[in-house]
């Protein structure tokens, strides 16, 4: 594919309610913090252009808008995933236990080509609060039994790591989809429906 | 696991595509929506399947509708619990099978010994022998790997010999009746004469091979047909578990849809910002089936130029037809009230051909549909071209199971809550037929209104009268019907054999998302008379083949059911007003009946609110870190909207705030 094609990366957050999936987007895109917690409303999916390895490419993050409270998560929301971002609680031991269903979930419902080789970035979040429930060794032994997953260690609400994390974030999915469209281009003629004026041509010319 | 949340203003139960906008609509005004499902998925009968799931999907109890704990509910002294699910709505006429063998190296001659092959061979001789008397004309299961031709005669002799001494008893009368009536028929009839010659050559090919196998009994021919053919054929051979290990790259709707690009339901994706939540793939050609074979139907401005099916006069007469249709109104025609479509034409001396395409692709019509309705159907096609491709329809990548996920999403993203794989046993009615919650597991949940799926409507309030039913067939084929030169996404409009009725047929392949690459996917769907299986018979026949040398797809497998059609008549009978039942899918082509009847659902719960009017981009949201407040504010693009967007976020956030510990 093209170089010069311009490069969207969906990038998936995944993780139990209230580990603070809704809140590291929103610092990162928006240097912003709230410190009340309310279930995901309105977070969809939030969008960020930069340069990763000098090419300039979009990172749509998509939220799970709630709908992972009640593993009522579809599977069209893992489509066509470039990276996926496991997040957890370091206060909380249980939001640490579910990362081994989330990354199976994760790999059954996007099955993607090389599930062994495919990029999860692994979040333990809050480390500005007490008590510390799992330590850094413990996770970072986690990762390693799961083929060497990149760790970091975040506090959306002061900010650290955060910016550190989703460059990490960026290039795992930009290798990714560079793997694939060396490999095939699999979907070459995919639309998307936008303002009804500007309708993209799929390969065929308009007819009339 | 946090317990569900026990009130709210809307529950909806199902998560097919009616109940699904109905709930998107809901939640985008700012109401607390609790969208429940039984099943573990999305879509009820409007989902797809993997090919490992659609097989279990119908096999184990439709629902996980159970009573467990539902009597430690308490409940009102005046009200009373009505069981969730009725005995009207079923699924049918369900048969699914493979007609390719079951392992890899069973095609691997020069691995193998004899028996194994001979085993195999014969699990698909048995296939045969089930249906004898079909065996002329059936689909093939396939394919033995000839390499080693002594081998091959050694396994054929086996498989014939032991099949022959498993039907001692078999219908040898029958079978012979059929290669007669096959004969017959190549002689007599007029019209398909091209299908019958090629059976009746198949046949023959076969008396060939057997006399080469040795075998005597020629009677008992028919009822080794497939494997006869099948173990002679030299090609790629597919495996049961080649095609099974790829089965997630399978997405396999139950409800096909295509979409008028520029028609009601697309028009409202793309207003209320759903389409960003679905991916979309152009439907490159409609073919349809005229004098012995497929043909492009040549339907924009540039396709009929190009078509070498249509003569130079013909384009002109075309085209302008098209243009009179596209510019009329209905009192053009007021002299066809009562007469049929197909009559307008004929009277305006179109020739056959031409009629052909206009009325079952272009007015995707058939012989008894009224002027009105093919004009009207006309305009909407002809509206639709030229957005798109060179079709007026799109087709959602991954399949249509896609399209009820995309509104469930708009509806979570403003805050309605989703359960699936929910206990959900009982509803609870007042005395005046109130709804006032349901039973899900030990819980009691509360809301003012429901709206739910058909198929989840207690006995007591549907109305027991004869269901209608559309037979489904979807098949996994090795090509396409018609090979192009670029691969397209294929809609296939074909009129049964008396033009009473037309065939939806969607092909697609794996650019569509459906399936692995080198395979394909065809769905049909038509109007059940006799059974799923009976009705498509003749599309099957036509469209397949099962010779593999043959031009035509070889079906590798194939899945039968006919779904209820809640649509054209009322099942519901009941007095309560906060009740809503979406009917299940259609018969149409696309949409847009099925969303006009979500939003008049919608309307009469909230008759002073918009359906689903444009939803903020995600960028348009601002987070402000208000320490006391910490309210997400909306910034509306349409100015005028601003102040009544805010007021109802901020209604929303005082519902569901919910604190962290």
């Amino acid at each position: 594919m093209a170089s010069n094609k311009k490069i969207l990366l969906k990038v998936v957050i995944l993780g139990d309610s209230g580990v603070g999936k809704t809140s590291l987007m929103n610092q990162y895109i928006t240097k912003k913090f709230s410190n009340q917690y309310k279930a995901t409303i309105g977070a969809d999916f939030l969008t960020k252009e930069l340069i990763v390895d000098d090419r300039a490419v979009t990172m749509q993050i998509w939220d799970t808008a709630g709908q992972e409270r009640f593993q009522s998560l579809g599977v069209a929301f893992y489509r066509g995933a470039d990276c996926c971002v496991l997040v957890f609680d370091v206060t909380a031991p249980n939001t640490f236990k579910s990362l081994d269903s989330w990354r199976d979930e994760f790999l059954i419902q996007a099955s993607p080509r090389e599930p062994e080789n495919f990029p999860f970035v692994l979040l333990g979040n809050k480390v500005d609060l007490e008590p510390r429930g799992i330590s850094t060794k413990r996770a970072q032994q986690w990762c390693q039994s799961k083929n060497n997953i990149p760790y970091f260690e975040t506090s959306a609400k002061e900010a650290l790591n955060v910016e550190q994390a989703f460059q990490c974030i960026a290039r795992n999915a930009l290798s990714q989809q560079n793997q694939n469209d060396d490999l095939y281009n699999e979907f070459p003629d995919q639309i998307k429906l936008s303002q009804p004026s500007k309708s993209s041509g799929s390969g065929d010319s308009c007819a009339c | 696991m946090d317990t569900l949340p026990t009130e709210f203003d809307l529950i909806v139960v199902g998560t097919g595509l009616i109940e699904s906008a109905v709930s998107a609509a809901a939640s985008r005004i700012g109401k607390r929506v609790l969208h429940i499902d039984s099943k573990d998925y999305y879509g009820g009968l409007w989902a797809s399947f993997n090919l490992e799931n659609i097989e279990t999907v119908f096999s184990k109890p439709q629902s996980n509708i159970h009573n467990a704990g539902s009597e430690d509910v308490q409940l009102d002294a005046n009200q009373k619990k009505l069981v969730i699910g009725n005995d009207l709505f079923e699924i049918i006429d369900i048969e699914q099978a493979w007609h390719v063998l079951e392992k890899d190296k069973d095609y691997d001659s020069s691995l193998l010994k004899t028996k194994d092959v001979a085993e195999a061979a014969l699990e698909v001789s048995e296939e045969c022998n089930a249906e004898s008397v079909d065996a002329v004309t059936k689909e093939v299961p396939v394919a033995v790997e000839a390499n080693a031709e002594s081998l091959v005669d050694e396994i054929q002799a086996i498989a014939v010999q032991e099949a022959i001494e498993k039907n001692n008893d078999v219908d040898i009368q029958e079978g012979a009746v059929a290669v007669i009536e096959a004969k017959e028929n190549a002689e007599k009839e007029t019209d398909p004469v091209l299908e019958v010659k090629e059976e009746f050559n198949a046949t023959n090919d076969i008396h060939v091979e057997a006399e080469e196998a040795q075998i005597v009994e020629e009677e008992h021919l028919n009822n080794v047909t497939s494997l006869e053919v099948s173990a002679a054929a030299v090609f790629k051979p597919w495996s049961q578990e080649s095609i099974m290990k790829q089965s997630r790259k399978f997405n396999l709707d139950l409800t096909p849809k295509v979409q008028f690009s520029r028609g009601e339901f697309v028009k409202l994706l793309v207003s209320s910002n759903i389409a960003r939540y679905a991916e979309y793939i152009a439907i490159g050609r409609i073919l349809t089936y005229l004098d012995g074979k497929l043909i492009p139907v040549p339907c924009s401005r540039s396709n009929i130029f190009s078509s070498p099916h249509v003569n130079v006069i013909e384009k002109r007469v075309l085209m302008k037809l098209l243009s009179t249709l596209m510019d009329s109104t209905d009192k053009d025609f007021s002299e066809y009230d009562g007469k049929t479509f197909k009559e307008y034409l004929q009277d305006r001396k179109l020739s056959p051909e031409l009629i052909h395409y206009i009325v079952y692709s272009i007015a995707l019509s058939d012989d008894e549909t009224s002027c009105s309705d093919g004009v009207k159907n006309v305009k909407r096609f002809l509206a639709s071209l030229g957005i798109i491709g060179q079709t007026p329809f799109i087709y959602s990548m991954y399949g249509s199971g896609e399209i009820p996920q995309a509104f469930c999403r708009l509806s979570a993203v403003f805050g309605g809550t989703y359960a699936l794989n929910q206990p959900l046993s009982h509803f609870i009615y007042d005395e005046e037929h109130n709804f006032k919650g349901l039973i899900s597991g030990q819980q009691k949940i509360t809301a003012s209104n429901l709206v739910t799926g058909f198929e989840y409507a207690p006995n007591e309030m549907v109305e027991k009268k004869e269901m209608s039913y559309i037979s489904r067939g979807i098949f996994i084929t090795d090509k396409s019907v018609l090979e192009a030169d670029k691969q397209k996404t294929s809609l296939i409009l074909m009129p049964s054999k008396d033009g009473k009725t037309l065939c939806h047929i969607i092909e697609a392949g794996h650019w569509s998302g459906v399936c692995p690459k080198d395979l394909y996917i065809v769905h049909m769907s038509a109007r059940r008379t006799a059974s799923a299986k009976e009705d498509l018979k003749y599309y099957v026949d036509t469209l397949f083949s099962n010779d593999p040398n043959d031009t035509k797809p070889n079906v590798l497998w194939s899945f039968y059911f006919a779904i209820p059609d809640t649509n054209d008549k009322d099942y519901t009978q009941h007095n309560s007003k906060n009740s809503f039942f979406c009917p299940g899918p259609d018969s149409d082509l696309d949409y847009d009946n099925s969303i006009q009847k979500a939003s008049k659902i919608f309307d009469e719960i909230y008759p002073d609110s918009e359906f689903l009017p444009r939803a903020p981009d995600p960028d348009e949201i601002i987070f402000c870190d208000d320490s006391d407040e910490a309210a997400e504010e909306v910034k509306e693009a349409g100015a005028g909207d601003l102040p009544q967007e805010i007021e109802k976020t901020e209604e929303k956030q005082d519902s569901a705030e919910i604190s962290l510990n």
